[in-house]
Formats: C-alpha cells, structure tokens, sequence
C-alpha cells in the first residue's frame, strides 16, 4: 500500500514535469504558434471568412500602417502593429457558454433574472448559429449602489473564458483610454478596445464602470468614441486614433453599469439593452451570501479553516444585508469568530453596519 | 587487452561525437578514474550504446569492466539529451534515457504525428468504422492540454455536464498549428 502510494506520487510527479515542460516551451514560442491558429488554414487557403471568425482588419492595410511606423521609428506603434500581424487578421468570435454555466450564474445572482434570460436567449440563438457565434447587444446595468453589477459582468466574463478590461469612467479624464491618443502626443497610446482585441478571440468584455459619473472636458469628452462603438455598422470601422487603423469591433461584449441612467445622453442610453438590477429581497439573500461567502473562502487565506457551508441561523441573519454589507460583514464576522478561539460563525457575529449612518456627517452647532 | 562483448555493427559507442555532452564528460571521468587507479592511460570506450541504452563492455581486466559497468550505471540516469537526471523511459517501443521535460516534448511530438495520421488515415477501425471525432478523454493528457481551449466542440449531456470533443475537420484545420507544435518541440524550429 505504502509503496503503491509513493509510485502513484512519483508517477504524479514525472508527469507534472512533462506538463510544465511542455507549457514552457509553448509559452517561449506563443507569438509564433498563435499565428498559426486554426483559422491561419482557412485565410491562406480560400480567401473567406469562416464562420466562427471575423476579419478584424485588412492586413494590406494594417502592412502599409507598419511600414510607414517603421519609416518614422516609431517604436512602440511598431510593435503594436507587428504583434497584430502575427496574431493575423483572422479572428476567432467567442462560443456560447453552457447551460450549466448559466445556472450557477443564476443560482449565485438571482436578482439578475432579466439579464440572465436576455444571455440564454442569445446562447440559444448561438447554438443554431453556423460555427455556433455568441454575440450579446451592449448592456446598461443600472441600480442602487452594492447590488453587485461589478460582480456580476466580472462572472459573466469568466463564464465566457475571454479577454476582459475594465474602464473606470469616473476617473477617466478623456476618451483616450477608450480609443487611444493621437500619436502627436507625447504619452500618446492605445485605448482599452484595441488591447482588448489583441488576443485569439475578438469577443472580449468591455466593461465600463460608473458611465453615468463620466466627466470630460468639453474638447475631450470622455464617451465620444462610444457611440461608434455602440452602433454594430460603426462599429465595424472602429479606429483607435494612436493606431489608426480601421478595426471590426463590432463582437466587442460591452456591458457598463451605473446608479442613474437618466444622466446619460439619450442616444447613448438607445444604444444600450437597459436593465434595472433591483436591490435583492430577502428570499435572494442566502443564495448571494452563499456565492459570496464561496469567493471569501476562496480568495482569503484564512478560508480553507472555515467549513465549505454557512449555518442556516447566520444566513438568516444575513438576508437584512446588501451584497456589498455582505463581504464586509462576513469578513468581520470570521474576525470576531476567530477571536474567540471558534472556526464556526455564530448569529451573534453577525454586524450588519447601517450605511445611511455610516456616510452621514455629525452635525455641528447647538442639538 | 581486449574487450569479450561482441557488439552490433549499429551500435553506436559513448565517445562518438553525436553523444551528447554529459554522457561524454561522464565516460571521460570514468577513464581518468582508470588512469589514477593503474597508472596508465585508457584509449579505448568503456560504454557501448544500444538503441539509446547504455551498456557495459567486458574486459579482461577486472578494475576495467568494473568501471565499465558504473559508468554505464550512470549513464542510464542522465538524460541524453539534456544531461538533466533522467531515467530510461519508453515512447512508441523505443527506449531512451530522458528526463521529464525531454520525455514530456517527445511524448507531445509523438502523441501529435499520430493524431495527424489518424485525421488523415483511410482504415477502417475494427468495427468497421473511421474515426469522425475525438472526444477529450481519448486524447492523452499532454495533447489535450494543448488543444486551444475556442477549438473544442461541446455538446450538453442531460446531467448539465458538457461533452468536449474535436471533430475530424477540426483536427484536419489544426494540422499547421500541431506540426508547427511539434516542430517547436523538437527543436526544429
């Protein structure tokens, strides 16, 4: 037994190696192996777009950008644009996620009903879809601060498995981070869309955080670019200013999420599927706190000494929370456990701290 | 003295200049070691290599065919290709000293020139069948491992749990990228 055991481990071990080996040597040459993807075959051969791919820009073009970068010693352009022509100008879009994807999405947000239901419609229409393409329409997740919108798009983006970049409006100053700057500047750079097209897959998720709160000087408004960006026929000529080259952005997923869409200019909001995420109810509570308490148990060190399962009494306790209560509340509660010598949480650590009278000032003056 | 060993006219011995380095600097230790021990100088190999295992040569001389069989010894766990320890290992019959990494590149280029042939092959299988499709489990760790993860096909089993596989014209627009993997794996790129 003993020594069936060390065999088994020695065996495990030998070919841990054979992986890591093998994951090195491909990560060494993965500029080169990714020119040479799947639908590197079809380019060369029929001259068509498969289905399951896009063209993301015209390699002629893309050819003359490089050449004429490299004529000014533009060194960092270059590299932009050469890296982009490794990864050739073929595409891959993403496939839909599964059912029981979708399920725990659902299970872990259940106050995303609306939103979940628009994914599964396009997962069904995906799945009749030749080479099978998931394509979403641009989401606005609006509500109430700590609903878990944020949470909410960055699992919706690990259920996809593609690229994902997260903008924060709100501290963006103009709308160079969107689609770069012109190159006249002197930290001139590309935007958040081109980075994200840059990989396998061009149906990464964009996500723009606190649109409403996006500010900008009249000359450099921060969602200009958006607009064309938002419009799938536009979309398909989008151009980062820093690069300058006509990109499909159209399979770009683009979910941005604020408290107050009546801010947003209505031609931006028709551009987008609006959904008002409500503030769950109590009968949501011990499911979100369980998704939550699984992401606490897992991101934290302390986690692995905790059971896998909260008691129903602290759940309980629980459902008077909102998700963003909830993190800061288990984390304290587990603190306050732990210092009194237990690893199981009691209803009583429990403290569901009161917002409203946390972010109120005390008044000064006579009472 | 004279070696007793009657060796293949293809085997190849240690000290021919394609052996690599390890191997060699190990066989030269062995001999400097005979020099130290009678006070003269060994020409000749102590090792003879069959089918990229080390072997022993018999000698006469009893301190020679004892250090002939260490050095073999040796040999046998030093990767021939990287001078990593390494240990004797199989692929497809034939059986080489290779360390992990060596073995895992080989096993992927080996476990790739099948797939490829199996895309492209015309036999039947034995119930009279051609291959269409590879689910996930049939293909060996390494392969599946390196399989991009967009190139699978899926399909919902009625549990929830989903069903991975490749089928034959998946495998056949792969071809470029898997020979360009092999090749990376090889070295011959």
């Amino acid at each position: 037994m003993h020594k069936e055991f060390h065999k088994t481990r020695r065996a495990n071990r030998d070919l841990a190696e054979q992986l890591n080996a093998v994951a090195q040597v491909i990560r060494k040459h993965e500029v080169h192996l990714a020119a040479l993807l799947p639908v590197y075959g079809w380019q060369d051969n029929s001259g068509t777009v498969p289905p399951g791919s896009i063209e993301l820009f015209d390699l002629k073009m893309l050819e003359a950008r490089l050449k004429d970068a490299s004529r000014r010693s533009e060194k960092v352009l270059e590299g932009e644009l050469k890296k982009a022509k490794i990864l050739g100008s073929l595409r891959t879009l993403a496939k839909p996620p599964s059912l029981r994807v979708l399920q725990d999405l659902a299970r872990d947000f259940p106050h995303f009903t609306e939103v979940i239901d628009l994914i599964r419609q396009r997962v069904s229409l995906a799945r009749v879809t030749p080479g099978q393409v998931f394509l979403l329409p641009p989401i606005l997740l609006s509500g109430s601060p700590g609903v878990g919108k944020t949470a909410f798009v960055e699992a919706l983006a690990k259920c996809l498995g593609q690229g994902f970049c997260r903008l924060d409006l709100a501290a963006a100053t103009a709308g160079f981070a969107l689609a770069g700057s012109h190159e006249s500047w002197s930290s001139a750079r590309h935007g958040a869309v081109w980075t994200l097209l840059q990989s396998p897959c061009a149906s990464g998720v964009l996500m723009l955080e606190e649109i409403d709160k996006a500010a900008g000087s009249g000359s450099y408004p921060v969602l200009g670019s958006l607009y064309s960006l938002l419009e799938p026929v536009s979309a398909k000529h989008f151009k980062d200013e820093y690069i300058d080259l006509e990109v499909n952005a159209s399979s770009v997923i683009v979910v941005a999420t604020c408290n107050d869409p009546d801010l947003l200019e209505p031609a931006l909001r028709s551009r987008f599927r609006c959904f008002t995420i409500p503030v769950p109810g109590p009968k949501d509570m011990p499911a979100i706190a369980r998704s939550v308490y699984r992401q606490l148990r897992e991101s934290r060190p302390w986690g692995v000494v905790f059971p896998p399962e909260l008691p129903h009494a602290v759940l309980d306790r629980l459902k008077a929370a909102t998700p963003r209560q909830l993190s800061r509340a288990l984390e304290e509660a587990h603190a306050r456990a732990a210092e009194d010598g237990r690893l199981k949480l009691q209803p009583d650590d429990i403290v569901i701290e009161d917002e409203s009278r946390a972010a109120t000032k005390p008044k000064l003056g006579f009472v | 003295m004279s070696t007793d060993t009657e060796i293949d006219n293809d085997a190849e011995l240690a000290t021919e200049p394609q052996w690599p380095a390890p191997w060699k600097r190990l066989h030269q230790q062995y001999i400097e070691r005979y020099g130290n021990i009678r006070c003269e100088r060994w020409h000749g190999p102590l090792v003879w290599v069959d089918g990229g295992i080390p072997k022993p040569l018999q000698f006469d001389d009893r301190v020679l065919t004892g250090l002939a069989r260490k050095a073999a010894k040796v040999m046998r766990c030093v990767c021939a290709q990287c001078g990593r320890s390494g240990k004797m290992r199989n692929l497809d019959g034939d059986c080489r000293v290779r360390c992990g990494a060596c073995q895992g590149k080989a096993s992927l280029a080996s476990q790739i020139r099948q797939l490829i042939a199996a895309a492209y092959s015309d036999r039947a299988g034995p119930f009279d069948e051609y291959k269409v499709t590879w689910h996930e489990h049939e293909l060996p760790l390494l392969l599946r491992e390196c399989i991009p993860p967009y190139c699978w096909r899926t399909t919902e089993l009625p549990n929830g749990w989903e069903l991975k596989y490749l089928g034959k014209e998946d495998v056949t627009t792969l071809v470029p990228w898997l020979s360009r993997l092999a090749s990376v794996m090889q070295d011959r790129v």
